[in-house]
């Protein structure tokens, strides 16, 4: 142990003592002022600064309660390492605890958290070996020995090694299966048997987990989770009934039509697309359209039950999308007119269902319905971009400016990007110009200039955005890029050398010096990976 | 027939002889083609030719027919030599081993060919003396067969030396026939070996040499006219030496010297790395670039490694044999990576059937990295990829990584592996580690370097004693069936 520990340890046990017993002679004042302080360092310790250690990092309250004020204290500064993600510093402190409070009832939390500092930093077999095995060799019966068994399953899995990971959460589910990390374990244990493609087991592990797992608030997220891949599956065979029951060990009334919506649409679509399976497909289509119209509230006097019925009617024609029915979506879309009105939202959907099934015409119609004449007019005008209609896209937005001058910016923008689409580059450089989004209107124009060889006016630009912190890498980068094309290959090396010397961590470094290896033969350091140690 | 001839009564011996034969022809393709047999096992086979050649040579100089005689010698020649070739082979002596092979093959031609000669000959003389002793005349047909000196292709002059000329173009014609044909026997078969040797999976152990340096003393005259400063009174410096303390021989298995108990005299390490279509595969790759790790290797772990670096198409991968093949392939880039459905599966037989491993490093872009993964998807779909722990064996043994050393941090700053059954089959380095080894490295830092080449040592010698531990298995399964 180290003595200089030990004296600070004793130190702090000192100073706690005498406050303890000196009390009589000290002022009511002081005493007030030591009060607070020790509430501010106790709300600073418990679940407040806590919380955002993940649930199996966090001791319990019981035992915090126990501790004394200097392994609190103690502990205190080894979190705010961990939750500082300084691994090295925070192990060494649980790891000082350790040394000073062997007997204390936090000792296999620190020595818990010792070891999930050094998974952290990436010594997974060192935790296993010396941390996660050494709670259960010397505090078996602790809470943290079941965490730590849990530990040594998820770390053999994290390194590859399912087998001993099974093996751990076998024996883990056998000794503990109430406890929530013998949910996560089975949770776990689904995810190693999708890699080995093992359907059975994971069927297995999902009914268990929705049917036999008494749900509390800790394992509740898991089991329904659980309950959602085992309805997936079900009707991934066209098992609705099955599916439906699933779900409903987990959600009720409105969540659970929404759940049913949910998670029917990817298996709809995947049994329509198998050749064998196209009819069941159609029929669990129905099968959902016919579950989700019987949950359309048959009273729909009062606002939210209108609300939830119009949301019933989307996915309902979301569904028969699915199902590629088209003449049942627009079906369902106009009885939505019918019954609930031509609003910008229903019009939208329509349109954006026209848009998606190459009914450009029909969709640019509805968009003109639009009650929001300035929202309808801009998603024509992008269809017209979308056609490379460019002339057309422009003439509207010049007339959203005038119509619509709050946005005009957008459109100014728009318009600028119709001309660079359009190969009217001096027109967009001009109206990029115009707009108000600096740094970005310069990268474009530059980028114009560069299309029309202008390099050196492309340069200016670029040089200009270099004051910019946030683009400055992506500037430096195209610089040497705009040199390139200028056929100045030594300065072009240059601007790529610059970049990595300036920005060595970022992505645009990696570019150019990728780039200068493979066109250029040069090698320039990023400095490597001297700050990893 | 002379008593010393086989006789109908006495022909164990030439049974014998027929049986050797048929093993001897089996020792030979396990040599070229199929690799089944233990080296000691051919040994042991072609060192039996010996006393039967002995026997033979010794029972042809009894005989009174010379060309039994010389039929004798010249089979026995056929195996003498090559025990030759062999026994130069086993010993790694790869210069000799050319050197008799090409004397063996030149032995072979020259009595075969004289054989020929003595055949047509023969043949032709017996022809002769048959139309001769019937009076017969050629008469206007035309005669086809070679060894008639009539024949209409030999022409009417020099009929003698037409008839030599094409006995030795057909001789030598249907011995190069021959020999191509022998030689596809062995297909395009390739075999790598490891070196012979032995050592233990074990980290180095750096130790610290403290040695005494004693400065020199002067003796100073007093009276001297020369003005002199007199050094420091404390007159010992203490010279701290850092030095890798070899305790123990980099290798793995009982034998002696640093190498692998799974591999041959011949046996080097070899570096080679995948050649694939999409991408630059040969970024950093010879001379002053993965050779240089390649010697470190060599100079770290004591163990013989090939001359130059090799690459190899994935298509190539299946012409080594199970046990032959190499245990680790090296793959780089940053371009794109493009694979047939074909080479997939045979990545996938590499990794899992012949006990093979991939160090792939990230040559330089975030989509290499994406490729890579999506490639292992396909390669090992049954397989997640997971971060290599910093204290795994492959970085701990020969050396001790505290870190791991990158260039630059193309596709982050974790290495990546893809385990099976207990083993790495895929090793990849994020950030172009070949660039780290080339001369100049890269301008990072000696210490990132040098991590480097200790990183590049560690997977080399993680994945030989990988292997070596798999053949081990193969051989005592094998002892127990």
């Amino acid at each position: 142990m180290d003595p200089q520990m030990h004296t600070d340890g004793d130190v702090s046990d000192r100073a706690i003592a005498r406050g303890q017993g000196g009390c009589s002679r000290v002022s009511p004042s002081t005493i007030a002022a030591v009060c607070i302080c020790g509430a501010v360092l106790l709300a600073s310790l418990t679940p407040a600064s806590a919380a955002r250690l993940d649930d199996l990092e966090q001791m319990p309250i019981d035992t915090f309660a126990k501790l004394r004020e200097v392994e609190k204290y103690q502990l205190q500064v080894a979190e705010k390492m961990y939750l500082d993600e300084k691994w090295a510093v925070a192990q060494a402190e649980y790891e000082k605890f350790l040394q000073l409070y062997e007997r204390s009832v936090g000792a296999p939390y620190a020595q818990l958290m010792w070891s999930n500092c050094q998974r952290n930093q990436r010594k997974v077999n060192t935790a296993i070996r010396d941390g996660y095995q050494s709670v259960l060799d010397y505090w078996p019966d602790s809470r943290e020995a079941i965490v730590a068994s849990y530990m040594i399953g998820r770390s053999y899995q994290d390194i590859g090694e399912p087998a001993k990971a099974k093996k751990a959460y076998a024996q883990l589910i056998a000794d503990h299966p109430n406890h929530v990390v013998a949910v996560k374990a089975k949770v776990n244990l689904v995810e190693i048997a999708r890699v080995e493609e093992d359907n059975d087991r994971r069927v297995e592990l999902w009914k268990d987990l929705t049917y036999n797992t008494k749900r509390d608030k800790e394992n509740g997220r898991y089991c329904a989770d659980a309950a959602r891949d085992l309805a997936q599956h079900y009707l991934n065979k066209a098992s609705f009934d099955d599916a439906l029951k699933a779900l409903e060990t987990t959600w009720k009334d409105h969540e659970l039509t929404y759940r049913v919506f949910e998670v029917s649409r990817g298996p709809i679509r995947n049994l329509l697309d198998q050749a064998d399976k196209k009819a069941a497909g159609a029929q669990l289509a129905d099968k959902v359209v016919a579950y989700i119209t019987s949950q359309v509230p048959a009273d729909q006097s009062d606002e939210q039950a209108k609300r939830r019925a119009r949301e019933y009617w989307f996915w309902i024609a979301e569904v028969q999308a699915y199902a590629r029915r088209d003449d049942q979506v627009i079906k369902t879309y106009e009885q939505m007119v019918d019954r609930f009105g031509a609003d910008d939202e229903l019009l939208d959907h329509m349109a954006g269902w026209f848009r998606g099934h190459d009914r450009r015409d029909e969709a640019r119609r509805i968009y003109g319905k639009f009650k929001d004449q300035a929202r309808g007019q801009g998603n024509i005008a992008y269809m017209y971009r979308e056609e490379r209609k460019y002339d057309d896209a422009i003439k509207i937005y010049q007339d959203l400016m005038t119509t619509d001058a709050d946005r005009a910016d957008n459109y100014q923008w728009a318009i600028a990007e119709c001309y660079e689409d359009s190969g009217k580059l001096k027109e967009a450089i001009q109206t990029f110009r115009q707009t108000d989004r600096y740094p970005s209107n310069y990268m474009r124009m530059a980028s114009c200039q560069r299309r029309l060889k202008q390099y050196n006016e492309a340069l200016v630009l670029y040089n200009q955005v270099l004051s910019d912190n946030g683009t400055a890498p992506q500037a430096m980068l195209e610089i040497g890029y705009t040199y390139e094309q200028a056929g100045d290959k030594e300065k072009a090396i240059k601007g790529f050398q610059r970049v990595c010397k300036a920005f060595p961590t970022s992505g645009q470094a990696s570019r150019a010096h990728a780039h200068l290896q493979s066109e250029y033969k040069i090698t320039i350091t990023l400095g490597g990976s001297k700050d990893d140690k | 027939m002379s008593e010393a001839t086989p006789k109908s009564t006495d022909r164990r011996p030439l049974m014998l002889t027929a049986v050797y034969a048929m093993l001897w022809v089996w020792l030979w393709f396990d040599w070229i083609a199929w690799y089944q047999l233990p080296d000691w096992v051919k040994m042991l086979g072609f060192t039996a030719s010996l006393p039967v050649i002995v026997y033979w040579v010794r029972r042809a100089w009894a005989m009174r027919s010379p060309v039994r005689r010389w039929a004798v010698l010249s089979v026995c020649y056929v195996p003498a030599s090559h025990w030759m070739v062999y026994a130069t082979y086993t010993l790694a002596l790869d210069e000799v081993r050319v050197i008799f092979a090409r004397v063996s093959i030149g032995g072979v031609f020259v009595i075969g060919l004289l054989w020929a000669v003595w055949y047509v000959e023969r043949a032709s003389q017996r022809i002769l003396s048959r139309r001769r002793a019937a009076a017969e005349r050629r008469g206007d047909r035309r005669i086809w067969n070679p060894l008639d000196l009539d024949a209409w292709y030999y022409g009417q002059r020099v009929q003698r030396l037409n008839q030599s000329l094409t006995t030795l173009v057909a001789y030598s014609l249907a011995f190069l026939v021959l020999f191509l044909l022998l030689n596809q026997v062995a297909g395009c078969k390739e075999i790598y070996e490891m070196p012979a040797g032995g050592g233990e999976q074990k980290q180095l152990q750096q130790v610290v040499k403290v040695q005494k340096v004693i400065r020199k003393k002067f003796v100073i005259n007093p009276y001297s006219a020369i003005v002199f400063n007199p050094p420091p009174i404390d007159d010992v410096k203490l010279q701290l030496l850092e030095i890798t303390k070899h305790a123990y021989t980099v290798g793995y298995g009982q034998g002696t010297g640093a190498g692998f108990a799974g591999g041959t005299n011949r046996g080097k390490v070899r570096f080679i790395r995948l050649e694939y279509d999409g991408g630059d595969w040969d970024q950093d790759m010879g001379v002053g670039a993965d050779l240089n790790l390649l010697i470190e290797y060599g100079v770290r772990t004591g163990q013989k490694v090939a001359e130059q670096t090799e690459s190899r198409k994935i298509v190539e991968l299946r012409n080594f044999p199970k046990g032959k093949s190499p245990p680790m392939v090296y793959m780089t880039g940053q371009r794109s990576i493009s694979l047939s459905k074909s080479e997939v599966e045979i990545l996938r037989e590499y990794l899992l059937d012949k006990h093979g491993m991939i160090f792939a490093d990230n040559g330089g872009s975030s989509g290499w990295h994406s490729q890579f993964f999506n490639l292992m998807r396909k390669v090992l779909p049954q397989v997640e990829p997971v971060k290599v722990p910093l204290d795994d064996v492959v970085h701990r043994v020969p050396y001790a990584i505290p870190f791991l050393p990158y260039v630059a941090p193309h596709g982050g700053k974790d290495a990546w592996g893809w385990k099976v059954d207990g083993r790495w089959v895929v090793y990849y380095h994020p950030g172009d580690i070949g660039d780290a080894w080339a001369d100049g490295h890269a301008g990072v830092k000696h210490e990132v370097w040098e991590a480097c080449y200790q990183l590049g040592v560690n997977v080399v010698f993680y994945a030989h004693a990988e292997y070596n531990k798999w053949l081990d298995a193969r051989g005592k399964a094998g002892d127990k069936e």
